[in-house]
């Protein structure tokens, strides 16, 4: 059993890197508010979010803060591509949900090939963005890169939510979220917004990538763990509701610490699919549905 | 509070031509042919599962649809739902297709979308012409009463300053003092100069209304009558006034 320093340096540990599935949670519960779709190549955009601002830094020399600064929308970009050449065209034709899905997971698999050949498979990282650290806290050491982890995250999900509360396009993502046919009927072009979805949630990865990057490494593959977490992370928080994204990140991140802890780091995925089963089984609509849901349900 | 630019004198605020839809190999509307006056209240009638739904659903292109639509004379039929909106045709969809998690005022925004400058403006109109609206402004659209959801939705079509107001069983699941209050706005939306065409189940109340009425049936229009001849056409008064 792990001592109280060992687990509190878990819990620590566990809601940085919770964090960042959460990010990655929200990510996934935009575009399907947006669109019915799962994006399945959500964790791509924290590769790439990492790899590019990887290159930008050690190989083009640029500043941290420019770095950062073109990062973002060149995989915001990415993520407008892959819905134009995409989906949008997939669902034109008339393709059910379930192909578009598989079409993500196929472009998943593509770019990774695309980054692995292009830059490789060497593992990438770069310096944490304040040098030195750790803070320690009695025994506990807290790395400086898990408070720009927290600062950040914390500032885009205020963001996030001046965004769908007050701006008239993050208003029309949620009507579309709600109703597209209503929304349709009042003018919003429904395409357009979907558009929006995928730049923002290829964005969100970007800034995750970014954010985790200096406290592991990015590599061409390292979009799957991200993507399988942050998915769980939304079923977690009941899919389609940004905050259960984030809280169902949070919970997940800080188990799967206490378990490698506690258990070793082979229990790292059993942790995170036990989870993921119980919470089901016990509230089908995700833990912030309630229990009302699981009543309903039944 | 309809978007002004009335059609040339003699040409139909809107009118269809040979419309038809289809879901999979099933023709649920057959080449039907309508029009409405600038400022006119038309209403269609018909038995359940007869195509009325069907046919303002292909009208607002949220079916697949043949034929031709033209709007003031220019033909729509290319132009998808969002930017029929644009021109000012809006629907009302039967259920009122409100956004639920929304509060009342974030649906009247949302209704303005396409008329951002002018919300406030809009939505002093839209609580003139239903006070209780104002009273629940903070509260959830999915937490109304029916009769005050189908104001809100309404009024959110209100916000987008529609010159042909389309509705689909706007009373349906209302109480008849509800319904009857839905059905008069309808004729003081009219009275300001908004065309509206109307898909109502309670003909009576519906007849009360509209200058003129298409019968459908399977699918196809069978009559289209001044709503005063539907009293000599025994076989259609028999079936829709009482």
């Amino acid at each position: 059993m792990p001592n109280a320093v060992e687990f509190l340096q878990s819990v620590v540990n566990g809601i940085g890197v919770g964090l960042i599935y959460g990010l990655v949670g929200i990510g996934f519960c935009v575009i399907y508010n947006a669109s019915g779709i799962v994006n399945f190549a959500q964790g791509v955009f924290v590769m790439l979010g990492g790899m590019v601002c990887q290159v930008l830094l050690a190989q083009l020399g640029i500043p941290l803060v420019l770095a950062v600064a073109l990062t973002i929308p060149l995989v915001a970009i990415s993520g407008m591509i892959m819905e134009l050449a995409i989906v949008r065209p997939m669902m034109h034709r008339g393709a059910t949900l379930f192909a578009i899905i598989l079409a993500t997971l196929a472009a998943q698999i593509m770019i990774e090939r695309i980054v692995l050949l292009t830059l490789g498979d060497r593992p990438r990282t770069f310096s944490e963005f304040t040098p030195g650290g750790p803070l320690k806290i009695g025994d506990v050491a807290i790395g400086y890169q898990l408070f720009w982890i927290l600062g950040c995250g914390a500032f885009l999900v205020l963001l996030l939510w001046l965004f769908f509360t007050r701006t008239r396009t993050g208003r029309a993502l949620r009507a579309c979220s709600q109703n597209r046919e209503a929304a349709q009927l009042l003018g919003i072009p429904v395409s357009h917004m979907m558009l929006v979805a995928f730049a923002l949630s290829a964005a969100l990865g970007a800034v995750a990538g970014i954010l985790v990057t200096p406290t592991q490494y990015t590599a061409y593959n390292v979009g799957t763990p991200f993507g399988v977490n942050g998915f769980i992370a939304a079923i977690i928080g009941g899919f389609g509701r940004a905050g259960g994204a984030l809280a169902g990140g949070l919970l997940l991140g800080v188990l799967q610490a206490l378990a490698i802890v506690a258990l070793g780091a082979g229990f790292k995925n059993v942790a995170a699919l036990s989870v993921l089963l119980v919470v089901l089984l016990l509230f089908p609509n995700g833990l912030f549905a309630g229990f009302g849901s699981k009543a309903k349900a039944h | 509070m309809s978007a002004e630019s009335p059609s040339p004198r003699g040409v139909p605020l809107l009118e269809a031509r040979d419309v038809s839809a289809s879901y999979g190999h099933v023709q649920a509307l057959k080449p039907t042919s309508l029009h409405i006056a600038e400022g006119e209240l038309v209403t269609i009638l018909g038995p359940n599962g007869a195509g009325k739904t069907t046919l303002m659903r292909a009208l607002t292109r949220l079916t697949a649809s043949k034929g031709s639509v033209l709007f003031r004379g220019e033909d729509i039929s290319g132009l998808s739902t969002h930017k029929l909106a644009r021109r000012g045709i809006i629907m009302v969809q039967e259920g009122r297709g409100l956004f639920p998690q929304m509060s009342v005022r974030e649906n009247l925004i949302i209704g303005g979308y396409l008329h951002p400058a002018d919300t406030e403006e809009q939505m002093g109109t839209v609580f003139d012409l239903f006070p209780r609206l104002r009273e629940r402004v903070d509260q959830l659209a999915g937490s109304l009463s029916g009769g005050e959801q189908q104001m809100l939705a309404i009024g959110r079509a209100l916000m987008a300053k529609p010159q042909l107001l389309m509705l689909d069983e706007p009373s349906l699941g209302l109480a008849p003092r509800a319904a009857f209050e839905i059905l008069n706005t309808l004729r003081e939306l009219n009275r300001r100069g908004i065309g509206i065409l109307l898909v109502e189940q309670k003909a009576p109340l519906a007849l009360r209304l509209a200058q003129r009425v298409y019968v459908i049936s399977l699918g196809k229009i069978v009559a289209e009558l001044q709503t005063h001849e539907i009293k000599s056409h025994h076989d259609l008064a028999r079936y829709y006034l009482h």
